[in-house]
């Protein structure tokens, strides 16, 4: 316990003093668009997930509730690796077992934007995911070491026609990523484990109503409100091996994003939306910082010299 | 396992509302209101056009324009910083007539972030 305990003030306290700087955490032209809840954004950034916090909607095998944290630091002005990690709690479903709970396994991310159009409010980018297998207990973690290739992409809907300029707040994101786990099967006997191939994708709609009131109509909403986005995320996950084979889970989530200078707030519920993924509702919630603008002048180190702000012209 | 949980709440919450006094932070600069306020009519040309950013913003480098609907520059030329406030854009106008009007700003941030963007008003026939 006070091993995880030292290694998580460790990691907080590393990013405290050695994070990053960028230009633009989310922002491609005129349009912001924030992190997430659900789905991985497609934006390389200098950006941490102070907290995390996902209770899982119950399904067959009991209900999951975890505490997380996700740090991600660019490299250069396109590419960012990232590290999470989350405390597990899990209440099984069946009469006799126990309650347990156990730090899950890290998980480690890079990510690289291909294509940016600031005129389109674009962005199309590639990732790789690698969930370290096993650094957990297996109560809560898995065994099996999880390798993620993925596609991610962003985009603003401000180049529409004036006739539907109340659409224009409105930006789509996405993901597709294929899990692969590294061996198909780990442990022996009862313990036996299958380690399906999972295709995951979703899609996340955003309004934001920092555009309306900026860019189309003051339409008088104030403070606080005037920096809420309203969202719905669509996340799904199918079996692609055997032995479920074409199961899918569904979930809808629709919530709420509070965008401010430095933080951001998200609150989400989960929705399953067939009986594989659950029957409760879920709930999920988001306190993220954007360390590039909280400290510009200290995360501006990168190997391959300074980014980020824009050089002023002399 | 229970003081792992609490630290896990804590000490984020903590960062979070530390955080959240960032005195000496930086940011990108965006529009919280403008006057003319952005997509209204009104009736009479208005002296000038003000936007009024969330934070500060580098004097040199900040600009506004603004445009008729035949694309025709109609400021008086002299966008710059209320001296007083520096978290405010503005340009004086002469006296417009009816029409629509499109603003065009550029934001440089004190950390030297840059946002842009443009809006509408319009003056309304008598």
């Amino acid at each position: 316990m006070s091993k995880y305990l030292v290694i998580l003030l460790a990691v907080l306290l590393s990013v405290h003093f050695y994070a990053t700087n960028a230009l633009g955490h989310g922002v491609i032209g005129k349009r912001f668009i924030p992190s997430t809840l659900t789905l991985e954004d497609p934006f390389p950034s200098d950006e941490m997930d102070l907290l995390t916090f996902d209770r899982a909607p119950k399904d067959k095998e009991g209900r999951e509730t975890s505490f997380g944290f996700e740090f991600a630091k660019r490299l250069t002005p396109d590419f960012a690796i990232g590290v999470g990690w989350e405390y597990i709690f899990f209440d099984p479903r069946e009469a006799g077992e126990h309650r347990t709970s156990g730090a899950g396994n890290p998980e480690f991310s890079l990510k690289y934007a291909l294509y940016r159009s600031v005129e389109h409010e674009g962005i199309l980018s590639v990732g790789l995911g690698v969930e370290a297998g096993g650094v957990g207990p297996k109560r809560v973690a898995e065994r099996v070491t999880t390798i993620t290739p993925a596609l991610f992409f962003g985009k603003g809907l401000g180049d529409l026609p004036e006739s539907l300029s109340y659409l224009k707040p409105l930006s789509i994101t996405g993901s597709f990523g294929v899990n692969n786990p590294a061996n198909r099967t780990t442990g022996s006997g009862d313990d036996k484990e299958h380690n399906p191939t999972t295709i995951d994708y979703g899609l996340a709609v955003i309004y934001s109503i920092p555009y309306l009131q900026s860019f189309i109509k003051d339409v008088g909403i104030g403070a606080p409100f005037d920096r809420v986005f309203p969202l719905v995320e669509f996340n799904l996950s199918t079996n692609a091996s055997k032995p479920d084979r074409g199961q899918t889970t569904a979930f809808a989530n629709p919530g709420l994003i509070w965008a401010g200078r430095y933080v951001q707030l998200g609150l989400e519920a989960q929705v399953p939306m067939n009986n594989t993924s659950g029957k409760n509702v879920g709930v999920r919630g988001l306190i993220h910082v954007f360390i590039d603008d909280i400290w510009p002048n200290i995360f501006t180190w990168t190997p391959g010299g300074i980014i980020g702000p824009t050089p002023i012209p002399k | 396992m229970k003081l792992l949980a609490h630290t896990a709440l804590s000490a984020p919450l903590a960062l979070t509302l530390a955080l959240a006094i960032p005195s000496l932070a930086l940011s990108h600069a965006f529009p919280t209101h403008s006057e003319p306020r952005v997509g209204w009519t009104i009736a009479n040309s208005p002296p000038k056009v003000t936007i009024w950013f969330d934070g500060e913003l580098e004097p040199a480098f900040s600009t506004i324009a603004v445009y008729n609907s035949a694309k025709q520059q109609v400021d008086k030329g002299n966008s710059h910083i209320n001296s007083n406030d520096a978290t405010v854009l503005e340009v004086d106008l002469p006296n417009l007539g009816p029409g629509t009007y499109r603003v065009y700003w550029k934001a440089l941030a004190k950390d030297t972030h840059v946002t842009e963007g443009d809006f509408s008003f319009a003056i309304a026939k008598k």
